[in-house]
């Protein structure tokens, strides 16, 4: 029988053990860092989504109609407007556009179910159809055509 | 993993919650919205009461409608004004709240005009107007059935109101009805209310009332009546007139009541007219074809004559004989030719349809010259309705000694020598009364010469020529003594005409002797069916020649009434 020639061989490295404890180590640092970060992340967007809900059903919530409008001339043409809060949350309204054109601005809140006037100078004429455009902050807006 | 699939499931879910609220908001909104459409509030009524607004609001939607304002223009105003007032009734689905206002400060007005809004919780408004009358005007029209009239007859009134008043509670109005006459100076007119109106008539809103009222008018022509039209608190100058005039309507035959608003004139004029030593028969035959008694003071004969004033067809206090009406101081000659008969104290009554003859026997008056071919012949007779007048006939004359021709109605059929039966003064007669319809019927139709002298007459030849009325039927000639054999005709105007010729001969003059002399012709008819009392008109006249030098045209007529009364 021959003899073979002896190769001798180094036995170096991690141990398998090693491996693995690092290997967990690794995933369980990626992970407690995805757990932390995913629940900044959800808690952040439900946030978000809570404003945005709640804003969207204000917005809903709200309901208002234009109840009377009267034209007058008190030294000079003026018109008051009469609004009826008919939602049952809060409302300012913000604009009036008469014929596509502001005629009034500001911030006249009107408790629900209650009524509020705002009174502004503006020229008609008797008999002319007048386009009444009322907006809110919220962003609901009321069109009604009235006659001067 | 685990944690985080759960956190991941866990926020879904949360999200969804949040979609659900949205979802359930919305829907909550758009329940309110159908709600909002389902309310459908109206102002049914307005009114004013005890100075106060008074609603009746309907919710003709399903759901329930929370009334929350009210707002009030007063339209009346200048500049209009505003009032607005919080209130707060509930009106339920298909259900009405009345007296909705009367609580408010507001004072209204029921002279005032209102636009009344109401609002309600969801927004919906509902609007009316209120507008009394007093400040509008309402349409209004009046009709008058017939507009022209004769004397007696009923006038019927159609007066429509319309309530052009939109939001108003149903009007009820008061209508009045006035009246103002023009009458002709001196004369009586009156405008009798026989059916009045509804004194109160309700007027929904876009309808219209129609009252009717109806007025006996009683009056001469050109009596003219306006009526007025408007009601209780009309605004000034709401009204309406319409007139109503009298008119006359001419004479005719087959008169029945109600067509006319003066007597019907009709007469018997003789011809020749003498002269002579007796006297000639004329008459005026009166008709009353209005719905009213008619009473007739005075009947005029005046025979006009184109020659000198010394010819007159009769004379001043001239000899006559009354016949019809007999007493004899009722009837005189005022004046040359003018025979008068007058009763200004009980004039006669003729009731309506009723006929009456007024007869007499004149003494002709004189001529200068040889022959008066044409003397105009005008009745007038003076009623309590007016002074109505009949011209269209013409008498002649001849001087020194002509006959008296006449012809009439008379109530015998003239037997006995010369017809002596129709030579009395009692059986001579203008009209015949009260003559059954479609019956058989006796008529007795007489010439004569009336003057005693033998030597004047009618020659022999002359005709005596009827005119039986339309209507008349089986027209036969039962006798006509020395007329020979009459000839009855049907004309295609309906009239039966019956031509009676005497002989050419001596034995065919008419008036020939002494004691005067008369012809009679009688004949059966059939009376006619009228639905109403009628007069009819037998027109019957002499057509021949005298004797005398010139000789004169004997033309005596007669109009003579025939009156059938329906039971």
């Amino acid at each position: 029988m021959a003899l073979r020639g002896r190769r001798t061989h180094s036995r170096r490295g991690l141990s398998t053990i090693v491996t693995s404890v690092m290997l967990v180590a690794a995933v369980a640092i990626m992970g407690s860092f995805l757990v932390t970060w995913s629940n900044s992340s959800f808690t952040a967007q439900r946030v978000a989504i809570a404003n945005q809900t709640d804003t969207k059903i204000n917005l809903i919530r709200e309901s208002f109609v234009i109840e009377d409008v009267w034209f007058y001339t008190q030294g000079v043409q003026k018109m008051n407007v009469t609004l009826r809060n008919t939602g049952d949350v809060a409302i300012k309204v913000t604009h009036i556009y008469i014929n596509n054109t502001q005629v009034w601005t500001g911030s006249q809140a009107v408790n629900a179910t209650k009524v509020a006037e705002i009174s502004f100078n503006k020229n008609w004429n008797a008999g002319s159809p007048q386009s009444m455009w009322v907006k809110t902050l919220r962003g609901s807006e009321v069109k009604q055509v009235w006659k001067s | 993993m685990i944690i985080v699939v759960a956190s991941a499931l866990g926020t879904t879910v949360w999200v969804m919650q949040q979609q659900g609220k949205v979802t359930a908001e919305i829907q909550q909104r758009t329940n309110e919205y159908v709600n909002r459409i389902n309310e459908n509030v109206e102002i049914s009524q307005v009114r004013v009461i005890n100075n106060k607004l008074n609603l009746t609001l309907y919710n003709d939607g399903g759901s329930a409608a929370q009334v929350k304002a009210i707002y009030i223009v007063n339209e009346t105003a200048v500049p209009k004004q505003q009032y607005s007032y919080d209130i707060d009734y509930l009106v339920d689905g298909r259900a009405v709240v009345k007296n909705v206002g009367q609580t408010l400060a507001f004072t209204a007005k029921n002279t005032t005009s209102y636009t009344i809004k109401v609002v309600t919780k969801s927004g919906s408004i509902a609007s009316a107007a209120y507008t009394p009358t007093a400040s509008t005007k309402l349409p209004l029209s009046l009709s008058i059935i017939p507009p022209t009239v004769t004397t007696g007859e009923n006038v019927t009134l159609l007066y429509s109101i319309g309530n052009n008043l939109t939001g108003n509670e149903p009007l009820i109005i008061s209508p009045v009805i006035s009246r103002t006459i023009s009458c002709p100076a001196g004369l009586t007119c009156t405008a009798t209310k026989l059916i009045s109106g509804a004194a109160k008539v309700t007027i929904e809103s876009g309808q219209f009332a129609v009252v009717k009222e109806t007025y006996k008018l009683d009056g001469p022509p050109d009596m003219l009546v306006t009526f007025n039209a408007s009601f209780a608190g009309a605004k000034s100058g709401n009204f309406v007139t319409a007139k109503a005039t009298m008119i006359v309507v001419g004479s005719s035959q087959g008169l029945t009541t109600g067509i006319a608003t003066g007597p019907s004139i009709f007469l018997i004029v003789p011809g020749p007219f003498g002269d002579a030593g007796q006297n000639g028969l004329w008459g005026v035959v009166v008709v009353n074809p209005t719905n009213s008694p008619m009473k007739v003071s005075r009947a005029l004969i005046t025979a006009f004559t184109a020659a000198h004033t010394g010819d007159t067809v009769t004379v001043t206090g001239c000899s006559k004989t009354a016949l019809i009406p007999s007493t004899s101081a009722e009837w005189t000659c005022p004046h040359n030719s003018m025979i008068q008969w007058k009763d200004l104290t009980t004039p006669e009554t003729l009731a309506p349809g009723e006929t009456k003859s007024f007869l007499a026997r004149v003494r002709p008056g004189d001529l200068s010259i040889a022959e008066e071919p044409g003397a105009t012949v005008v009745a007038t007779v003076y009623t309590d309705i007016g002074i109505f007048t009949r011209t269209g006939f013409t008498t002649a004359m001849g001087d020194n000694n002509n006959p008296l021709g006449a012809v009439y109605l008379t109530n015998t059929n003239g037997t006995g020598t010369g017809g002596t039966g129709a030579l009395n003064n009692a059986n001579m007669l203008g009209h015949k009364s009260n003559i059954p319809p479609n019956s058989y019927q006796s008529f007795h139709v007489a010439i004569a010469d009336l003057d005693t002298d033998s030597g004047t007459y009618i020659n022999g030849g002359l005709r005596l020529i009827i005119n039986v009325p339309p209507g008349f039927s089986g027209v036969t000639v039962t006798s006509a003594v020395n007329l020979g054999t009459p000839t009855v005709t049907m004309r295609a105007d309906g009239i039966t005409q019956i031509i009676a010729t005497t002989a050419s001969s001596s034995s065919g003059r008419l008036g020939n002797n002494s004691s005067g002399e008369a012809m009679v012709l009688n004949f059966h008819a059939v009376t006619p069916s009228p639905a109403a009392d009628t007069t009819y008109i037998m027109f019957a006249f002499i057509d021949g020649l005298t004797n005398a030098s010139p000789q004169i045209s004997a033309g005596a007529v007669a109009e003579l009434a025939l009156e059938i009364d329906v039971p």
